[in-house]
């Protein structure tokens, strides 16, 4: 064999070898990410289950609580809760939605509606505090008719979440329209004097995460909006 | 490949990384939360969900902490580049649609009024984030990466005559 030959398969040969070395180093490094990927998939999986553990509340039935403002027969075939902030605006929207059909239908003995209001947005300013003490004013004051239009009146005058929040004469002159005696009923508001009640009304409902939150017959109502959770329930009702 | 780009695609990583890591981690101390701000997009049915619920943040923190060691940079940048998709055809969706939701995207979705008003800068700050995620599906050799100890990325340098010395000896 030639000088020149033998040179040329060594070049041939040395472009194969690298050539497969390429192929090998490259098969190598699919293989890890491949392998990194199957242990990522695996934290994934344990990840979802740790997750739809932690995940308490979505999935959980309704208890019983003393800080619930019953509206129609207990006794009635159709139960529903509703977990509700006075400034929420999702829930100014439901209550406009759902309330006259439902007082209707718990006047004709059709539903039992226990309304739960608390101070669950806080943050957004007095507003939620001092409606809830204003409604629970007016309900001890006065009684549930009262309350119960009172609670009405608050949801169709509601305030911009964003305020200019109303002033305690606001809240009189709502309680006195829906039946209240002024003489009871404003200091009750002026001095908070149930900001008691709403913290612990508050408290009890700490495992609700959203306003408003509703339960049928002791299961929560999920949907993608508010329209599908009003409609189940009026759907329930009949 | 030159070296400023991977100097470049070091700060992407890390920027990219960040943003998920931080993205990811409201969500996963409340799943509760988390599956709200899915379904107060209102595309999906209740069982997709909460599957996505879970899953979205699980998948954020995996690959923010991918992106921020470097470790199967150009797969996890895939993947970025898929969320910041999905993110935008949702908000997207949401304008369209006229719906007025914090995007949850950081802490609690679910209504808010006058969200709309965030939106064009939601999708701007998403569609530059899947920009950065393609950067790394381009050129995912970065400075400072898992991947370069882990892949050898650089082949084996030398002379390939040698290599072939070697072969011969068997």
């Amino acid at each position: 064999m030639s000088k020149k030959s033998t040179d040329a398969t060594r070049a041939e040969r040395t472009a194969a070898l690298m050539k497969e070395q390429a192929r090998t180093e490259r098969r190598r490094q699919l293989m890890i990410v491949g392998a990194v990927m199957v242990v990522l998939a695996v934290i994934v999986g344990a990840g979802l289950f740790v997750m739809s553990k932690a995940d308490k509340t979505s999935s959980s039935t309704v208890a019983s609580s003393p800080y619930s403002f019953p509206l129609g027969d207990p006794n009635a075939p159709t139960k529903v809760v509703i977990y509700e902030d006075f400034i929420c605006p999702a829930c100014g929207y439901f209550e406009s939605v759902t309330h006259e059909k439902l007082e209707q239908a718990a006047a004709d003995g059709k539903v039992y509606v226990e309304y739960r209001p608390f101070n669950f947005l806080s943050r957004l300013g007095p507003y939620s505090g001092e409606a809830a003490n204003a409604f629970r004013a007016v309900w001890e004051t006065a009684g549930e008719d009262a309350a119960m239009k009172f609670h009405d009146a608050l949801f169709k005058d509601q305030p911009s979440e964003e305020g200019p929040f109303p002033d305690s004469d606001w809240f009189v002159e709502k309680a006195v329209a829906a039946g209240a005696d002024e003489a009871k009923v404003r200091p009750a508001i002026e001095n908070k004097e149930y900001m008691d009640w709403v913290d612990k009304a508050t408290a009890d409902a700490s495992e609700v995460r959203s306003t408003p939150t509703v339960y049928l017959n002791g299961e929560l109502v999920q949907a993608g909006n508010l329209d599908d959770v009003a409609k189940q329930v009026l759907d329930a009702v009949g | 490949m030159s070296e400023w780009k991977q100097w470049a695609g070091l700060v992407i990583r890390l920027v990219l990384g960040g943003t998920l890591l931080a993205a990811s981690w409201h969500k996963l101390k409340d799943p509760y939360a988390s599956v709200m701000s899915v379904r107060a997009y209102d595309l999906l049915p209740e069982p997709l969900v909460k599957l996505l619920g879970y899953s979205l943040p699980i998948i954020e923190v995996l690959v923010g902490l991918c992106l921020i060691l470097g470790l199967i940079t150009r797969v996890t940048g895939v993947f970025a580049a898929g969320l910041m998709v999905m993110f935008v055809i949702g908000i997207a969706s949401v304008w369209a649609r006229g719906m007025e939701i914090d995007c949850g995207c950081f802490g609690d979705g679910g209504a808010k009024p006058g969200a709309s008003a965030d939106y064009p800068w939601e999708i701007a700050r998403d569609v530059g984030l899947f920009l950065m995620a393609g950067w790394l599906v381009l050129w995912p050799r970065t400075k400072y990466a898992v991947d370069n100890v882990l892949l050898h990325r650089s082949p084996p340098s030398g002379d390939p005559e040698r290599i072939l010395d070697v072969e011969e000896v068997h």
